[in-house]
């Protein structure tokens, strides 16, 4: 016992070798880093900034305003800036454009030379720091205006290789052959909750020849998308929940990258899209979510390139599923309650023909869906969320079992739900149903429950375990009934491997 | 203790490694190779490789290490990056003296991954603290005159509010 409490006073840290502490600091904001530097002899003989390959800054409550300012210029001229490979910002702007006198005096100092301020330190940083990797710069608008760079001279580097931007506003111009833009080895850009027009992003990406992972997260401005772009392997593009301007017209949203292999689209319900990524024809991941789609005939196009992995979550706009496609491997439908006023009507039929699916999965959410039919001969074990309910009517369970005949052709399935009540059909209609599964082998349920207050207090194992031990006689039976040629049907709980 | 895994998947090759305080372990090939240091190793002494020696590293903390590389053997799929997520914080939730232990074999062992993993943990644990508070977690002696830390909290002023 003596000897533990001397070994838990020994001071381990300091005899780190240098390098792994040098680690350690370019995993610290710089502050924190640079304060290391008062703890100890040994630690005052560290030369934070002359060794640090890294530059992070984030201005708090408590270190705000001109001593924040102040920090970030001291670093920077300590800096070496010959070595520095990535550099994170993030401030908050406190001016406003047109500003007045009167305005300037206002917030302290003029927004103005805040502003000169930040793009000296990002053109210090761009000129000076040839191995410059990886830049992330989110500034805040205090105010409505969002911050405007005043030169573009951030988008001038040899080296960078990641780029990601918050909350500012963009205009790249483009006169002649001449761009403001120009980063040769840029592989990934993102930009989030960033103000740019279509002009912007087309002359961002003709700057970005090698462009391959493109982010654009609630970004602002961009009715019309054009995404013209060899290079290019993954796009993502979530609209904003809350737009700003452009709020009810449809959207656009066309791709033509010849390399890409992944496409995101989450379209936060605003408004209605039509996406056109027909020309990717190495698309092998598309990813749709809360997006309202016109027609069809969207989907159609889409199937005939060789999609192998396929996810519509929350689309509203289709009468008809028709999934016929060859390539396909991996498939996630989900949402299927999703209604909208824009796009009329509940999906009516839903046909699935894959031959080399190898992953299903879909939600059930208490609604009656028609006409479902899945035919997919590699297919052992499709997967059914059953998605939350406050109660659990006889509507729900009626739903459920006539849901789940579709399924009775596969070998094995796999159910998962967050409560115990979702699956406990009541005797009642036990005796009056079909069974609706008579021929499955294996059944697999899942219960991951959601997390109450109580739950995560306690430590993840023990609940898990309470939760097992409490399966009602109820939820048994009606499992038994679901599948009566199936061997004991496995429950689990959520985080064994499914 | 003695041997740490062995594995579910009876078709993949084993390798031996021998820590410090010279116990043996069979390892599956695919989670030792994780360690860019004994996969060279491997490379180096081909099949007929005997036991691999790890001069560095005691049993107790090659066990730890191991079970990291076995976790992270294969590929992570959409599905379980949050349970890995969950699996590796309550990895690198372990004593500081483990943690340590475990830091410098990730470094010798040369598991980038998993040096990354720990260093974040060390940081987290710094970040935010004022200089005592960060003393007192790390047992840090302050061994400064009242002169010399005078002179140094001046000349620092620029980095406290």
């Amino acid at each position: 016992m003596r000897r533990r409490r001397e070994e838990e006073e020994e001071d381990r840290l300091s005899d780190l070798p240098d390098l792994i502490i040098y680690h350690i600091f370019s995993f610290l904001p710089t502050i924190d880093a640079v304060r290391m530097n008062t703890l100890s002899k040994r630690w005052m003989h560290l030369r934070v900034l002359d060794s640090n390959t890294s530059l992070h800054f984030s201005e708090s409550a408590q270190f705000q305003k001109e001593k924040f300012r102040n920090l970030v210029s001291h670093c920077l001229q300590l800096q070496n800036l010959d070595r520095l490979q990535r550099f994170k910002l993030k401030m908050h702007f406190y001016g406003v454009y047109n500003d007045h006198l009167l305005m300037s005096s206002y917030y302290g100092y003029g927004s103005d030379d805040q502003r000169s301020q930040i793009d000296g330190w990002l053109n210090t940083i761009v000129v000076h720091s040839k191995a410059l990797n990886e830049m992330a710069i989110s500034i805040n608008p205090g105010r409505d205006t969002k911050y405007r760079f005043i030169s573009n001279n951030i988008l001038h580097s040899n080296s960078l290789a990641v780029l990601k931007l918050g909350c500012v506003q963009l205009e790249c111009v483009r006169s002649g052959t001449a761009s403001d833009v120009e980063l040769p080895s840029l592989k990934a850009l993102s930009l989030k909750n960033v103000y740019l027009d279509y002009m912007t992003l087309k002359n961002l990406l003709i700057g970005c020849p090698s462009i391959e992972d493109l982010v654009l997260d609630s970004c602002h401005g961009l009715r019309k998308v054009v995404v013209s772009c060899s290079s290019l392997k993954s796009f993502i593009i979530r609209y904003p929940r809350y737009p700003i301007h452009d709020v009810h017209d449809d959207r656009s949203i066309q791709v033509e990258a010849v390399n890409l292999d992944t496409f995101v689209y989450d379209g936060a319900f605003v408004c209605k899209a039509n996406i056109d990524i027909g020309s990717c024809g190495r698309v092998r991941s598309v990813l749709v979510s809360k997006a309202e789609l016109d027609h069809d005939k969207w989907l159609d196009d889409l199937l005939n390139l060789q999609v192998e992995n396929l996810t519509l979550d929350c689309c509203a706009g289709f009468k008809q599923i028709n999934i016929r496609n060859p390539y396909l491997k991996v498939l996630h439908l989900g949402g299927y309650g999703f209604y909208s006023y824009r796009c009329k009507g509940a999906v009516q039929a839903t046909n699935i023909d894959a031959p080399n699916l190898v992953s299903f999965s879909c939600e059930f959410e208490g609604k009656i869906i028609p006409n479902f039919s899945v035919n997919a001969p590699t297919l052992l074990e499709p997967r059914i969320k059953l998605v939350s309910k406050e109660a659990y009517t006889t509507d729900w369970y009626v739903n459920l079992i006539y849901f789940l005949k579709n399924f009775d052709g596969f070998k094995g399935l796999s159910l998962i739900a967050n409560k115990e009540e979702a699956l406990s059909i009541p005797k009642t209609l036990r005796s009056v149903c079909i069974c609706p599964l008579p021929t499955l082998k294996h059944l697999k349920v899942t219960f991951c429950p959601l997390p109450t207050e109580e739950h995560l207090k306690v430590k993840s194992h023990s609940w898990k375990k309470k939760i097992l031990e409490k399966r009602s006689v109820e939820l048994r039976e009606a499992l038994l009934w679901l599948t009566p040629s199936a061997e004991t049907p496995v429950i689990q709980p959520a985080g064994d491997n499914l | 203790m003695a041997s740490s895994t062995s594995g579910s998947s009876s078709s993949s090759k084993v390798v031996k490694i021998r820590s410090s305080d010279n116990e043996n372990f069979e390892v599956e090939e695919a989670a030792a190779a994780r360690s860019e240091t004994i996969k060279k190793l491997l490379e180096d002494v081909g099949d007929d490789a005997d036991v691999i020696p790890l001069p560095n590293v005691d049993a107790k903390t090659l066990v730890k290490v191991m079970e990291w590389c076995k976790k992270h053997m294969d590929d992570v799929d959409e599905l379980n990056k949050e349970e890995m997520k969950t699996w590796d914080a309550e990895f690198v939730d372990m004593d500081q003296s483990c943690l340590y232990n475990v830091l410098l074999a990730a470094n010798f062992l040369n598991i980038k991954e998993l040096l990354d993993q720990l260093t974040q943990k060390v940081a987290d644990m710094i970040k935010g603290k004022s200089p005592e508070e960060i003393r007192a977690t790390f047992n840090i002696k302050n061994d400064f005159t009242p002169e010399e830390e005078a002179e140094i909290r001046k000349q620092n002023a620029w980095a406290f509010e």
